[in-house]
């Protein structure tokens, strides 16, 4: 019914904007058809909106709740929702602690449009969280886990957003997060990321950008760095300071980069950086860490996160590195578990090569 | 007696052999040509994913050489239904070690020529800095990869036609039983388990999976 109600309202619309032909028309006579067309388009709209609401009209929903947490959905999601929703809720409620209480200003609705009960009618003050009927359960786990750190978020002081620049989420152990992010402590151009491996904990303060926000020109970058930088990012800019930088002139490499603002400097080491940061800080320090972390705004971000993870500052970010590198992603070395493994199938396969029936 | 096995061996073989010694001494030179030496971070990044990608034809390379030499063993006694074999002076477990020894002193040549290609690949290239290059590691790897497909199908071939039945036979029962299983929608994944079971250690395959790269970090 709603299908054919669409097609007659598009029928409409089309008749309305062909109409009249192509001739030279006054701006009077154009006005009038974009009236007549915005009026024809809120028609269409109408319509469709009161299809859809006879379509869900008496619709059971099902609410599942976690702690603050009300999620609504349709009955047929209820299996792949609640394994998402057990998955998920624990790394919520741990790395959140009090500020979970803020989910329940809020309805989260799991919002599968190919549902066989049709999508979940718009509810009042609710966030809508899209998903598909035929979802697994761990992909619905991540949009959940994803829509509830942005609502948690929101309480986040500016200080600390503007540091993490992300989202932070609740990681699971087999997220395949660090990986990349050794191989960025490995590959990276930049000096301070290449003494942060090497172990300097100070070096990893400033490429992680706790450290050194006042001028990070200068900090979080040598001579060398910003010439690389003004090489990758600006190397069609001809003017004549460009040309000075390039040849080697720092002063000229502060000029250009100090010329462009503060959107070309960001820090050294990317925002997945931060996040894993975060995520060691939430780990080390259990339950009540991320209240803590937020109980500390206004206070420099290394003094923030050695509150919240309960250790020294050094040892927080100590922890990171540690971790980070022991994420190096297997080489093509095998080990010789795997060596001595392949051998010895080897010597049975050969063992039954001779025992074979042919000749028996 | 060994000599004579190997000679015929090689015989037989030496065209597919050499056709697949080349492939082994280009492929790591392939790897190389992807490598820019003056790579920043971001293109290493997309470097590594497409050695990476190219890393899968290692593995598929090991398993050909595997294959060919094995079959080619045993091609000439299936023809002339082992007759030869079964008028020499000889147990049947000491010819089969004959023909298994020759086939994998022959497997060496690809190893050989792979690694002489990785060795020139990883001279040639100026890496990114936090790059390495593993071109012996690589070598080995891939002639224990190579061994393995060897005696595997080596094995298969040594049967008769009665036991290469039965295992086909076997796999297509489990096919069959999982497309049923899947049409009653039970959750239960035997292929799934099975082919894990080969391919994590300690599996026989396990040498198979996992990162050939010659460049990687």
């Amino acid at each position: 019914m709603s299908e054919r109600r669409s097609v007659l309202a598009l029928l409409i619309l089309s008749s309305a904007g062909l109409a009249g032909g192509a001739h030279a028309q006054a701006t009077a006579e154009f006005r009038r058809r974009v009236e007549d067309l915005q009026r024809t388009a809120r028609r269409v709209h109408e319509t469709l909106q009161a299809a859809a609401e006879v379509r869900t009209r008496g619709m059971v929903l099902d609410t599942l709740r976690r702690g603050p947490l009300n999620l609504v959905i349709a009955p047929s999601l209820e299996p792949v929702a609640t394994a998402a929703l057990d998955s998920t809720w624990p790394a919520i409620e741990r790395t959140y602690g009090r500020a979970i209480a803020d989910l329940g200003n809020t309805a989260f609705v799991l919002q599968a449009l190919d549902a066989p009960e049709g999508p979940v009618p718009p509810q009042p003050r609710s966030i809508e969280i899209l998903a598909s009927a035929s979802a697994r359960p761990g992909d619905v786990a991540i949009s959940l886990r994803q829509a509830l750190a942005t609502q948690i978020q929101q309480g986040m002081d500016s200080g600390l957003a503007h540091w993490v620049g992300g989202e932070l989420l609740p990681m699971l152990p087999d997220s395949g997060f660090y990986g990349p992010l050794y191989l960025e402590l490995t590959i990276s151009p930049w000096h301070r990321v290449q003494d942060c491996r090497r172990g300097d904990l100070p070096s990893c303060r400033l490429a992680l950008g706790v450290d050194g926000r006042d001028d990070p020109t200068d900090r979080w970058y040598d001579a060398s760095d910003r010439r690389r930088m003004v090489a990758t990012w600006l190397p069609t800019e001809l003017s004549d300071v460009t040309a000075l930088c390039l040849r080697g002139q720092d002063a000229a490499c502060r000029q250009v980069l100090v010329g462009h603002g503060t959107g070309l400097i960001s820090m050294p080491l990317g925002g997945a950086a931060r996040l894993a940061l975060l995520d060691i800080v939430l780990q080390h320090g259990g339950t009540g860490a991320y209240d803590r972390l937020l109980a500390t705004r206004g206070q420099p971000i290394d003094e923030r996160l050695a509150a919240a993870a309960a250790i020294p500052a050094d040892s927080v970010f100590a922890a990171w590195r540690t971790r980070v590198l022991s994420a190096q992603p297997l080489p093509v070395a095998v080990s010789p578990g795997s060596a001595w493994v392949a051998v010895g199938w080897c010597l049975l396969l050969a063992v039954l090569s001779m025992r074979s029936s042919r000749w028996r | 007696m060994f000599k004579a096995v190997l000679y015929t061996q090689w015989k037989w073989t030496r065209l597919p052999l050499l056709i697949l010694a080349l492939a082994a001494f280009a492929l790591p030179l392939v790897s190389a040509r992807q490598m820019a030496p003056d790579a920043e971070y971001w293109n290493t990044q997309g470097l590594l994913q497409s050695l990476d990608a190219l890393g899968a034809f290692y593995p598929l390379l090991a398993a050909t050489v595997g294959l060919i030499l094995a079959a080619a063993a045993w091609a000439a006694d299936h023809r002339g239904r082992h007759v030869y074999a079964l008028s020499l002076p000889l147990p049947r477990w000491h010819y089969v070690l004959l023909r298994l020894g020759a086939a994998a002193l022959l497997l060496v040549v690809p190893a050989i020529a792979m690694w002489l290609g990785a060795l020139i690949a990883a001279t040639v290239t100026t890496l990114p800095p936090g790059l390495h290059a593993y071109p012996t590691t690589l070598a080995l790897r891939f002639a224990l990869a190579a061994f393995i497909a060897l005696t595997l199908f080596f094995a298969v071939s040594a049967g008769t036609s009665r036991t290469a039945g039965y295992v086909l036979a076997a796999i297509g029962v489990l096919v069959v039983a999982q497309i049923a299983i899947g049409l009653f929608d039970l959750k239960l994944q035997i292929l799934e388990t099975i082919l894990y079971q080969i391919y994590i250690w300690p599996g026989p395959l396990e040498i198979f999976v996992g990162r050939w790269s010659l460049f990687d970090v």
